[in-house]
């Protein structure tokens, strides 16, 4: 059975998912994140864009 | 003398291994030449691996049908013409290999049975896999299972699955993945590197495993940019390699993991180094292979004397197989200084149809640099065993572009998400940290992979951190088919666990669960 401490230290982890949760589906623009976090979730927009030599790259070897 | 040796081959024989000894069975069976041999990176790297197996034994099997081999004939070699003497035939021999001594009287003797013979135990627990030789004049390496090296915590072989051999009424079991150089006719490095990759989803999800010639004719009915003929192979492109990864029923995911060029700004649209340890780790630990396109680039004296930077040498594809996790501390990522326990790779192993199964790529090779071009310079490239204009091992390197992800339709959300996701976790928890700075003592390190509902059941039950009322209510809930899971330790340790839902959409509300396992210092963090 969770104690009180417990409870809170669930109810903040939630808070921190939450959080986290809005900013991925809606953008860090309006959520109190610093740039540096910021820079590093929108580095990894750049894993799905791939440039047309990319996908024609012919691998003959 | 065994009889197959004055060319009067018996079915089976015996040979103390010898790395000489293997190249004239190599030539025999393929009728080529011993320069041909010594000119092939296979040659090499069989002898350092063989080493490091300690191999004593080979047994040869001198006519054995090799499915895959008997279709790419049956659909392209029984056609050629051929001289009469030279013609290509159907059947290969297969190369056995034991770390235990023993002769032919020995083998005989344990096949039947007799008093003091080896038993089938012994020699399943010195079986080292095998080789298949195809009857080709260069390209006669195939089917090939071998042994992984022995696990020293850090090498870690995640797409492997049992083999089982038949030799003589011995079932031999090796824990390995198909490997086999490309012909050049029904297959040219992606395909060879496509083949190996089916060999664990089609284990893993069921599906028809092709031979090389079914993949490069699915793969080429998507038009390449350049047209030419299907076969023989000219090679494919990511696009066709895609098309047979669809071909089997499974969806390909393709993440760009090229590195920012080293004189361009910091932008945050063009991905970091730390997306291929990432990818790779998060995926090959569910058992998921992975495609590394990459373009590589001879960087020999002669090379850069010549064209005064690196040159150019062609495209490749090769199958990931593993990894290294020989870095004693994590890298932070970015500014942000987030710590995944992906950052700790420092080798991947691979399927590399010119050099061997499980060879290794190494990260720590220097960036490329292009002076006096319009190229931009790379920020990072993997060494290789490749040799360039020098001769010389490891002076061509890989400059990854591309992976390409073999996923079972289910698996829909993919890693940059999560890895997203976690970035503002740690932040969350970082602050926290920050302002009780007696509870951690040092920064959450992140472990992020896929996984199944199955095998997170399997680990959660062996872990006894959980108080055991908690451990049974996760195990009796029902959960996803494929799980993400970011595990937060603490000096090595776990501290908890968020479970994500990969079946779910991006938009869905996709975290399961948190899980605590150290619950004092979560309380003390918190407090």
């Amino acid at each position: 059975m969770h104690d009180q401490s417990s409870k809170k230290a669930d109810e903040a982890i939630r808070a921190i998912i939450d959080r986290s949760d809005q900013m991925v589906k809606h953008g860090t623009g309006e959520v109190p994140v610093s740039d540096k976090v910021k820079a590093a979730v929108k580095s990894l927009h750049g894993e799905r864009q791939l440039s047309e030599d990319q996908l024609n790259r012919r691998a003959t070897i | 003398m065994p009889a197959s040796s004055a060319g009067n081959h018996r079915p089976l024989s015996v040979y103390p291994y010898s790395i000489e000894r293997l190249c004239e069975l190599f030539a025999r069976c393929a009728g080529t030449t011993p320069a041909t041999i010594d000119g092939k990176l296979h040659r090499y790297y069989f002898e350092e691996y063989f080493e490091h197996l300690n191999a004593k034994t080979i047994v040869v099997e001198h006519s054995y049908t090799d499915r895959h081999f008997l279709e790419d004939y049956a659909g392209y070699y029984v056609r050629c013409f051929g001289k009469e003497h030279s013609k290509y035939k159907s059947r290969c021999w297969r190369l056995h290999f034991f770390h235990l001594t023993f002769d032919e009287d020995g083998f005989r003797r344990a096949v039947l049975g007799l008093p003091d013979a080896l038993t089938e135990d012994q020699l399943n627990k010195a079986y080292l896999g095998f080789i298949v030789v195809k009857p080709l004049p260069k390209t006669f390496i195939g089917r090939t299972c071998l042994a992984v090296y022995r696990d020293d915590h850090r090498r870690h072989y995640p797409i492997t699955h049992r083999q089982v051999a038949h030799l003589a009424g011995f079932r031999l079991k090796v824990e390995s993945l198909a490997f086999q150089e490309q012909d050049k006719v029904a297959a040219a490095c992606a395909t060879s590197a496509l083949w190996s990759l089916f060999q664990q989803t089609g284990m893993l999800f069921q599906h028809h495993v092709p031979s090389p010639l079914e993949i490069t004719r699915t793969a080429t009915q998507v038009r390449a940019p350049i047209l030419g003929r299907d076969v023989p192979s000219a090679g494919l492109t990511v696009v066709q390699m895609a098309a047979a990864i669809k071909s089997v029923g499974l969806e390909p995911e393709i993440v760009n993991v090229q590195p920012r060029p080293l004189n361009e700004a910091e932008t945050p649209s063009v991905p970091s180094p730390a997306s291929l340890q990432a990818i790779t780790y998060a995926y090959l630990k569910a058992g998921i292979p992975v495609m590394l396109v990459a373009a590589l680039y001879d960087r020999s004296p002669p090379a850069i004397e010549e064209h005064n930077a690196p040159q150019f040498v062609a495209g490749h594809a090769v199958t990931l197989t593993g990894y290294r996790t020989g870095a004693d501390r994590c890298i932070p990522s970015g500014e942000a200084g987030t710590l995944f326990t992906s950052s700790r790779i420092d080798r991947l192993y691979v399927h590399d149809d010119q050099v061997g199964p499980f060879a290794r790529l190494t990260l720590d090779a220097p960036p490329l640099r292009f002076p006096g071009t319009d190229k931009d310079d790379i920020r990072f490239a993997l060494g290789s065993s490749f040799r360039g204009k020098d001769g010389r091992s490891g002076s061509v390197v890989f400059a990854p572009e591309t992976l390409i992800l073999p996923l079972y339709h289910k698996v829909r959300i993919p890693a940059d998400v999560i890895r997203q996701q976690v970035l503002l976790i740690d932040d969350g928890f970082e602050t926290a940290r920050q302002r009780n700075p007696g509870v951690l003592t040092e920064r959450l390190e992140w472990d992020v992979f896929l996984t199944t509902e199955n095998r997170f059941k399997e680990d959660l039950r062996a872990d006894s951190s959980l108080l055991p009322d908690e451990r049974y209510a996760l195990l009796e809930e029902a959960f996803p088919r494929f799980i993400w899971r970011a595990i937060a330790l603490h000096a090595g340790t776990r501290l908890l666990e968020i479970l994500f839902d990969a079946t779910d959409i991006e938009q869905g509300d996709y975290v399961l669960h948190h899980i605590v396992y150290d619950r004092e210092r979560v309380n003390g963090l918190f407090a």
